[in-house]
């Protein structure tokens, strides 16, 4: 099945096309790229890049991983569904819970794969915790703890711009742990608490770059996440992703990051952790192919990311007012 | 300073070895109904008196180590004996009090009489925070944002701690240590939002996201869930100049691992038998902590943890539980958060 990418904005686009390289090269079309100037700072050994979305559609894709602004994940999946094709889309998959309902309402009317790119999901650690806990070998999960926090994405100025990111650290880091505690609980989130501010890097961006966030799931847990951009430009990684897990035996730490080597380098600014393991990117990547080749739905639905979306909406409510949002009922 | 003791369980205890290495005198205690007190009479050469009331007008200063619902009353006894020509003080073992409204007596009681009241908020003197607070003063991590304090262990055993009426539970335990830096660390806080996790058999787990008056926010951990013998805290305040985070286990400069029955005689028994991680400095924070409360009520002026700091933790603790109770998230009034 041919493969391509839909635009390089976002950071990922790079880390998708090594995988698609290496392991699907024979299926990899190339990226559709409108954008003269991403194009030339972006481009990829190896890799060809398409203007034009007719010329794209002739070399032959049957899916497309959409790597663009988040606010152009609706417009271009929309297309791409139109086109007839399979869409992985990066996450958050929109920046409104309307633009992500209408996403997913159009995957089923065009009876297209739509997966969400959350790569968590495939994660060793993640994965393994997960079926430790549906096993019962850890207890009953009662609450949990979790990170997500990272450096400020200013390497790519639009994720610092309200109308193409549609918000900052609440909307770029809360969506991974949602995902992941659904998927964890098999349970919805009921209400949400949120506070944010606006402290660090307060000169590159009108946008929260901190943020804390609470949620009460419907069986009764209870999760904090630090979605913040707090990993300052020195420190030696992007970030990490990691949770505690409380349960009726116990406490069970979780860090999706914990295959990382210390590398010290010459000077200060050298210094870094190096990723081991196995390549979550990979793993989803070919669970998204798998599915379309199968006609199945993938194993991280469009779905998962609206309800992701939705509890991102319910954040900022929240932050707005001060106080527990809870979630609008689901017709 | 002639000190005596209310409470011999284990930070009375702690106190009485602290008092000695600051170099004062503990001289007296309080019989206790379960015996604990002549125990510690016995290691200290302590005088033991039937009342705190006894107790106080014998000595320079009280030290309250009572289970927390039992501080209000012990300071009712000891204030009046201790005040006026006396100079005495009163130093009360976190938290201050079980609720805001024993702890504002208690600080007005010691007002009245004039009495030091010095707060048992140790973590202040602990050798990794108190740097972590002088580099947060120093600007090295410019304005302070996101805050995160952590701090996990396995559940007490005593019988009022798991009674929540009288000890507070896992918020007024452990989590005040953590209020009380917070506010160090990024000033007074404004609005919480807590979540209590307390199922049946196991101990319970908290946490809290708190609004500063500056605009930083804080995120608060504590834990009862660990198996026995498990304690952790860690902690980070990541800033608009950069980021700092604890140590964790790699600051200890001394780490033994030796078999529990080493010891010629202690065969069998696991607990305290073998030796604890040494700490990266050699100051005890028990004793650098009474060591600062003890100078400052000898310069007649206000302990470095003082009756106040006590009792605005004591508020943001009650409001943690009253969000918990409520499911709301709760303001503290202006008044409250200074």
């Amino acid at each position: 099945m041919k493969i391509g990418v839909v635009s390089l904005a976002h950071i990922h686009s790079a880390m998708y096309l090594d995988v698609l390289k290496d392991r699907y090269p024979d299926e990899l079309v190339g990226v559709f790229e409108p954008e003269a100037k991403l194009a030339a700072a972006h481009a990829t050994d190896g890799v060809r890049i398409f203007d034009d979305w007719d010329r794209f559609l002739a070399a032959g894709p049957r899916a497309v991983i959409v790597c663009s602004e988040n606010a152009r994940h609706r417009q271009d999946t929309l297309r791409a569904f139109a086109a007839g094709l399979h869409v992985l889309c990066e996450k958050p998959l929109a920046t409104t819970a309307a633009a992500a309902t209408e996403m997913v309402g159009a995957a089923a009317g065009a009876n297209r794969v739509l997966m969400t790119a959350f790569p968590m999901r495939f994660a060793h650690a993640i994965v393994t915790a997960r079926d430790s806990l549906a096993r019962g070998e850890y207890g009953r999960l009662t609450s949990v703890v979790a990170v997500n926090q990272g450096r400020i994405p200013s390497e790519r100025r639009w994720f610092l711009d309200r109308e193409a990111a549609g918000g900052g650290a609440v909307t770029d880091h809360t969506v991974h742990l949602v995902d992941v505690l659904r998927w964890y609980t098999g349970s919805e989130v009921e209400e949400v608490y949120a506070v944010a501010n606006r402290i660090i890097a307060a000169q590159q961006t009108e946008l929260e770059t901190g943020g804390l966030v609470s949620l009460r799931f419907a069986n009764g847990v209870t999760a904090s996440i630090d979605c913040s951009w707090s990993r300052p430009g020195g420190y030696p990684t992007w970030g990490g992703l990691a949770l505690r897990l409380l349960t009726s035996e116990g406490v069970v730490d979780v860090d999706a990051f914990a295959g990382r080597i210390p590398v010290y380098g010459a000077t200060p600014t050298a210094t870094c952790l190096s990723d081991f393991g196995p390549d979550a990117n990979a793993l989803m990547i070919d669970e998204f192919i798998a599915a379309c080749t199968d006609s199945r739905p993938p194993r991280v639905t469009g779905e998962d990311g609206l309800r992701a979306v939705e509890v991102v909406a319910a954040a900022y409510e929240s932050i707005e007012t001060g106080r527990p949002v809870r979630m609008p009922p689901r017709g | 300073m002639r000190v005596g003791i209310v409470g011999a369980g284990f930070m009375g205890r702690t106190h009485a070895r602290a008092w000695a290495a600051a170099g004062e005198s503990v001289v007296a205690t309080v019989a206790m109904d379960d015996g604990s007190a002549d125990a510690m009479a016995a290691e200290h050469c302590l005088r033991v008196y039937p009342t705190t009331d006894a107790l106080a007008r014998e000595v320079d200063c009280v030290d309250v180590c009572l289970p927390t619902h039992l501080h209000l009353s012990a300071v009712e006894q000891a204030a009046p004996h201790l005040g006026g020509p006396k100079a005495g003080s009163i130093f009360c073992e976190k938290p201050l009090a079980r609720t805001v409204g024993d702890a504002e007596r208690l600080v007005a009681l010691c007002d009245a009489h004039s009495v030091w009241l010095g707060v048992g908020h140790v973590l202040r003197f602990f050798p990794d925070y108190a740097h972590a607070l002088a580099l947060v003063e120093a600007g090295t991590v410019g304005t302070p944002a996101v805050l995160r304090f952590s701090r996990r262990a396995f559940a007490p055993r005593n019988r009022w701690f798991l009674d929540r009426e009288q000890s507070g539970g896992v918020i007024f335990d452990l989590m005040i240590h953590d209020i009380d830096f917070a506010r160090l660390a990024a000033g007074p806080i404004t609005r919480v939002f807590g979540s209590l996790d307390a199922p049946e058999q196991v101990g319970e787990h908290a946490y809290a996201i708190c609004t500063h008056l500056s605009g930083a926010i804080t995120h608060l951990e504590a834990s009862w869930r660990y198996p026995h013998g498990e304690f952790h805290a860690d902690f980070e305040i990541a800033g608009s100049g950069g980021l700092i985070s604890s140590p964790g286990g790699g600051a200890a400069p001394i780490t033994p691992y030796l078999y529990p029955n080493f010891r010629e005689g202690e065969a069998g028994s696991n607990e305290q038998a073998v030796p604890a991680a040494v700490q990266p400095s050699p100051d005890d924070p028990y004793v650098r902590e009474l060591r600062a409360f003890a100078r400052a009520v000898k310069e007649d002026k206000e302990p470095p943890v003082a009756g106040r700091d006590g009792l605005a933790a004591v508020r943001v603790a009650s409001a943690i539980e009253q969000s918990i109770a409520s499911g709301q998230a709760v303001d503290l009034p202006r008044e409250a958060q200074s």
